[in-house]
C-alpha cells in the first residue's frame, strides 16, 4: 500500500537525514523502523504524511504518487501518534479524541466544541477500544503517561485511517506501559486491519511486536527483515552503544 | 424456505452459575416462551461452572444460553463458535451496564482496595467478568496482581457471587469481588442486615452479559430465535440475570446504548450560568450609563466628520521644533523607565512571597507597589509640577514611580511562578538564599524581565506625550496649546509624529525581544 523510492532529504543546516530510502509496506503489516536517534526515522515517517517536504524520490500511497494535491487525502487516511502525545492538556479526553474528526466536521460548530451525536459515539467507541471509556471526561493532564498515549491512539484511530504512523510512541513510558501501548497497537493492526509503521529504538520491543523490522542508520536502510527470521544478535550488534564504527 | 435440519427438535439452553438459581437468574419463562413459539422442546440446564457452560455450546451439547460477560470472549477469541445476539435490560434501567464491586464486612478496617495486601480475597470462577476478569485487572493496576501469592493471605475461588457474599458475612474471607447486580439484589432482599456489608471499590462499567447461540446454527433458525427473544417482553414477564427484565435488546443497540450512557453535553450548566450572568451584568451597565447606541451612531458621525475635515491636511510648518519636542519626550520616558527599573528590582524581590524574608516586609513591599500603581501619573505629575516647577523632572519622576509599581508586580509574579526544581537543587547543595536568587531565580526571569521593561518603555513614551499637558515637559504641551488655539491642522501633525514614533519604537522593541529570548 506504500511504496517509497529513492527518497532523499537534506536539512538546511546540511544534515543528510535520508540518503536514498527504498521501501515497500504491505497492507495490514506492522512494520517497525528501528534506529538510534539521529538515524532519520522521524524524518522518514514525517515525509509520508507531508509534515516534511522531500528533496527527491517519490512516495506512492495506494496507487498514486503523493503530490501537493493528493496529500490532503493521504492525511485524511493516515493517523499519527507522537512521542510526547501532543494532546491539549487542559481539554477533556473526549474533546482531544474528537479533535481527530475536525477534518470532517462542521467548521462553525466545531469551533464551539459542538459535535454530532454520531461523532460523539465514534469518540466513545475509540475510547473504549483503548480501554479508557471511563476517563472520557477527565482532563488529559490528570492521566498517566501511558493513558495519555492511549488517548493519542484513540485520536488517531477515530477517523478510521488505513495507515497509522507512530513516532517513538513509547520512548517516554516505563516498560510496562510501553508493552501495553505496543500490544494495543498490535491489536488495532490485527482487528481493524490498519497498517502500522512504528519508530522504535528498543530492539526487544521491535522483535516482540512487529511483523517486520527495518533497520535505519545514518539515513540509509541497513536491513529489512521479517521478525520471524531475524538474526537477533546481528541487530543487537548494530545498535550496540560502543560500536564505534557505526557512530556518526 | 430453508429446510430445518436434524437436531433442532430438542434444544438445550445452558446457564452459567452467576447467581444461585431462582429469581435472580431466571430464564424459565423465556425458555418456555421460546419452546412455544419454536414448537420445540428446550432443556434448561444450569451449569456448575462458567467453563462447562461454555464448552457445552462449543461441543454442540447445548445450542444457546447465557454465559456471563466475558466467558465467550475469553475462550473464543475469534468469535467463531459462539455468537451473542441479545442482552437484557433490567427493569428500571436504561443500559445493561453493571460493575464489579469489592465488598468487605462493615466491621472490617479495610477502607480501599490498596488495603487488601496481606488480606484474604474471594473471587469467582475464572470466566466470570465481574468476579474475576475485572477485579484481576483493577488489582494489577494498583500493583497488587493476584498471580503473586505473596501479596495475599489467601485467594478463594467460589462458584458464584451469592456464595462470595455469604463468605464475607460469615467472616471466612476479608473481602470479595462481586457483580453489582448480585449486590443490589441482595441489598434489596436483606433490608435488616444490609448495613453489615460495605463497598470499598466500584469498577468502571461492564457492558451487560448477552444471550448467545452457537454460530453454526441454521441462519434462518437463528433469526427466528433472535426475533422471538427481542419481542418476548410484549408477551410475557421476563426474567434473567439480576431479576426481572424489562426486555431484551439487540447487541448492537446495546453497544450503542452503552456508549450513549457516557455522553454528556459539551457545555455544562456552569457555562450557561456564566454566560447569562455576564450578559445580564453587561446589559445592566449599558442601561445604567444611559448609553444609546443609535443616537451615538447618528450624532457622533456628523461631528466626527466635521472635526476630521478641519484637521486635514496636517500642518508641518514647524516640523523641526516638533521633532525636538518629540526627542525630549522620548528622553523623559527613557529616564522614567530607567528609574522605574532601578526602584522596582528591590521592591519586586521583596514583594515575591517566596523571596521576601518575612511576611511583614512582604506586606510593606506589596503596599508600596499598590500605592504607586493606584495614583495615575497625571495626578502625580500635577503634584510634582507644583512642588518642583515646570520642566522634564516632574515627568521623569511621575513615570518612574508609577511604572515602578507595575514592574515590581510583574517581577514578583514571575518570581512566584519560576520552576522550583533548580532552587531545590541549589538548596540541596547548600547554597545561601542570596546565592539561590542570583543562580536560580534571576536567570529564569531574565527573558520576561527584558520583555516587561521594553513594554514599560513603550508605554512610557506614549504616556510622556501626554504629560506636557500638565506642564511636565515634552510634546504634550504643544499638543494642548494647539487645541486651545483651535489649530487642528497642527494637532493632526503632532498626532502623526507621535504615531510614527510609537510605530518605530514598537518595531524596535519586538526586534530586541526576538533577539534576547
Amino acid at each position: 500500500m506504500l511504496l517509497i523510492k529513492d527518497l532523499k532529504k537534506t536539512f538546511q543546516n546540511g544534515t543528510k537525514a535520508l540518503r536514498g530510502i527504498n521501501l515497500t509496506v504491505n497492507a495490514g503489516e506492522f512494520v517497525t523502523i528501528l534506529g538510534p536517534s539521529g538515524s532519520g526515522k522521524t524524518t522518514l515517517l514525517r515525509s509520508i504524511n507531508g509534515l516534511e517536504n522531500i528533496d527527491s524520490g517519490k512516495i506512492v500511497f495506494g496507487h498514486r504518487k503523493i503530490d501537493n494535491e493528493y496529500i490532503s487525502y493521504v492525511q485524511k487516511k493516515t493517523g499519527m501518534i507522537f512521542q510526547e502525545y501532543n494532546l491539549v492538556n487542559n481539554l477533556s479526553s473526549i474533546n482531544n479524541v474528537l479533535s481527530g474528526l475536525l477534518n470532517s466536521s462542521s467548521k462553525f460548530l466545531s469551533m464551539f466544541y459542538l459535535f454530532t451525536h454520531k461523532q460523539k459515539l465514534q469518540a466513545l467507541q475509540s475510547l473504549e477500544t483503548v480501554g479508557l471509556l471511563d476517563k472520557a471526561y477527565s482532563r488529559v493532564d490528570q492521566l498517566s503517561g501511558g493513558q495519555r498515549q492511549r488517548i493519542g491512539i484513540a485520536r488517531a484511530i477515530i477517523k478510521k485511517p488505513i495507515l497509522l504512523l507512530a513516532d517513538e510512541p513509547v520512548a517516554s513510558l516505563d516498560p510496562r506501559a510501553a508493552n501495553l501501548i505496543l500490544s494495543l497497537l498490535k491489536k488495532i493492526c490485527n482487528e481493524f486491519n490498519i497498517t502500522i509503521i512504528c519508530n522504535l529504538h528498543q530492539v526487544e520491543l521491535a522483535i516482540k511486536f512487529s511483523d517486520r523490522i527495518i533497520g535505519l542508520l545514518d539515513g540509509s536502510i541497513m536491513f529489512d527483515s521479517s521478525t520471524k527470521i531475524i538474526d537477533t544478535d546481528y541487530v543487537q550488534n548494530i545498535y550496540r552503544e560502543d560500536n564505534k564504527g557505526l557512530t556518526f | 424456505m430453508i429446510k430445518k435440519k436434524n437436531n433442532l427438535k430438542k434444544l438445550t439452553f445452558v446457564v452459567a452459575p452467576a447467581s444461585d438459581e431462582g429469581e435472580s437468574l431466571d430464564f424459565k419463562k423465556l425458555v418456555k416462551h421460546l419452546e412455544e413459539k419454536l414448537e420445540t422442546s428446550i432443556n434448561l440446564k444450569y451449569s456448575n461452572s462458567y467453563k462447562d457452560a461454555l464448552l457445552s455450546i462449543k461441543n454442540g451439547s447445548a445450542q444457546l444460553g447465557w454465559l456471563g460477560s466475558y466467558a465467550y470472549m475469553k475462550l473464543d477469541q475469534q468469535n467463531t463458535d459462539i455468537e451473542p445476539f441479545a442482552v437484557g435490560i433490567l427493569k428500571g434501567r436504561i443500559t445493561s451496564n453493571y460493575h464489579s464491586l469489592f465488598i468487605v464486612n462493615s466491621k472490617s478496617d479495610i477502607k480501599k482496595i490498596e488495603d487488601l495486601r496481606t488480606k484474604s480475597l474471594t473471587l469467582s470462577d475464572k470466566f466470570s467478568a465481574s468476579g474475576y476478569e475485572v477485579p484481576k485487572y483493577e488489582l494489577e493496576n494498583i500493583g497488587l496482581p493476584i498471580t503473586n501469592k505473596k501479596i495475599y493471605k489467601n485467594i478463594y475461588y467460589v462458584k458464584n457471587h451469592d456464595e462470595a457474599i455469604k463468605r464475607v458475612l460469615q467472616g471466612s474471607t476479608d473481602a470479595a469481588a462481586i457483580s453489582s447486580i448480585n449486590f443490589e439484589k441482595w441489598f434489596k432482599s436483606n433490608q435488616k442486615e444490609n448495613r453489615s456489608l460495605r463497598v470499598i471499590y466500584k469498577s468502571p462499567a461492564i457492558s451487560g452479559p448477552p444471550l448467545v447461540f452457537a454460530r453454526n446454527l441454521d441462519p434462518f433458525f437463528k433469526d427466528k430465535i433472535k426475533s422471538i427473544v427481542l419481542d418476548a417482553h410484549n408477551h410475557i414477564d421476563l426474567g434473567g440475570y439480576g431479576g426481572k427484565m424489562d426486555r431484551y435488546i439487540d447487541i448492537e443497540t446495546s453497544q450503542t446504548k452503552h456508549l450513549e450512557s457516557y455522553i454528556r453535553p459539551q457545555w455544562g450548566w456552569k457555562t450557561f450560568v456564566l454566560i447569562s450572568s455576564f450578559v445580564s451584568v453587561l446589559s445592566f451597565v449599558v442601561i445604567d450609563l444611559e448609553i444609546n447606541f443609535l443616537k451615538l451612531l447618528s450624532d457622533s458621525t456628523k461631528y466626527l466628520g466635521d472635526i476630521l475635515g478641519r484637521m486635514l491636511p496636517p500642518d508641518f510648518s514647524n516640523l523641526k521644533n516638533l521633532i525636538y519636542l518629540m526627542l525630549e519626550t522620548i528622553e523623559i520616558a527613557f529616564l522614567g523607565t530607567f528609574l522605574a527599573i532601578i526602584l522596582s528590582i528591590p521592591v519586586g524581590l521583596l514583594s515575591a512571597r517566596n523571596i521576601a524574608p518575612n511576611y511583614f516586609i512582604y506586606i510593606i513591599a506589596r503596599t508600596i507597589t499598590v500605592f504607586f500603581r493606584s495614583i495615575p501619573e497625571f495626578i502625580m505629575a500635577m503634584i510634582l509640577v507644583i512642588a518642583i516647577g515646570f520642566g522634564a523632572m516632574p515627568g521623569v519622576l511621575a513615570l518612574g514611580f508609577h511604572t515602578m509599581g507595575f514592574l515590581a508586580k510583574f517581577y514578583a509574579e514571575d518570581i512566584e511562578h519560576i520552576n522550583k526544581g533548580p532552587v531545590e537543587a541549589l538548596k540541596s547543595a547548600g547554597a545561601s538564599k542570596r546565592q539561590i536568587i542570583s543562580f536560580a531565580v534571576i536567570p529564569q526571569i531574565i527573558p520576561s524581565f527584558i520583555g516587561n521593561n521594553l513594554y514599560i518603555l513603550d508605554r512610557n513614551i506614549r504616556m510622556a506625550t501626554m504629560l506636557g499637558i500638565v506642564g511636565a515637559g515634552g510634546i504634550g504641551y504643544e499638543l494642548q496649546s494647539s487645541f486651545r488655539m483651535f489649530e487642528y491642522q497642527k494637532v493632526s501633525s503632532i498626532i502623526f509624529i507621535i504615531f510614527v514614533t510609537i510605530f518605530l519604537i514598537d518595531n524596535l522593541s519586538s526586534y530586541i525581544r526576538s533577539k534576547v529570548s
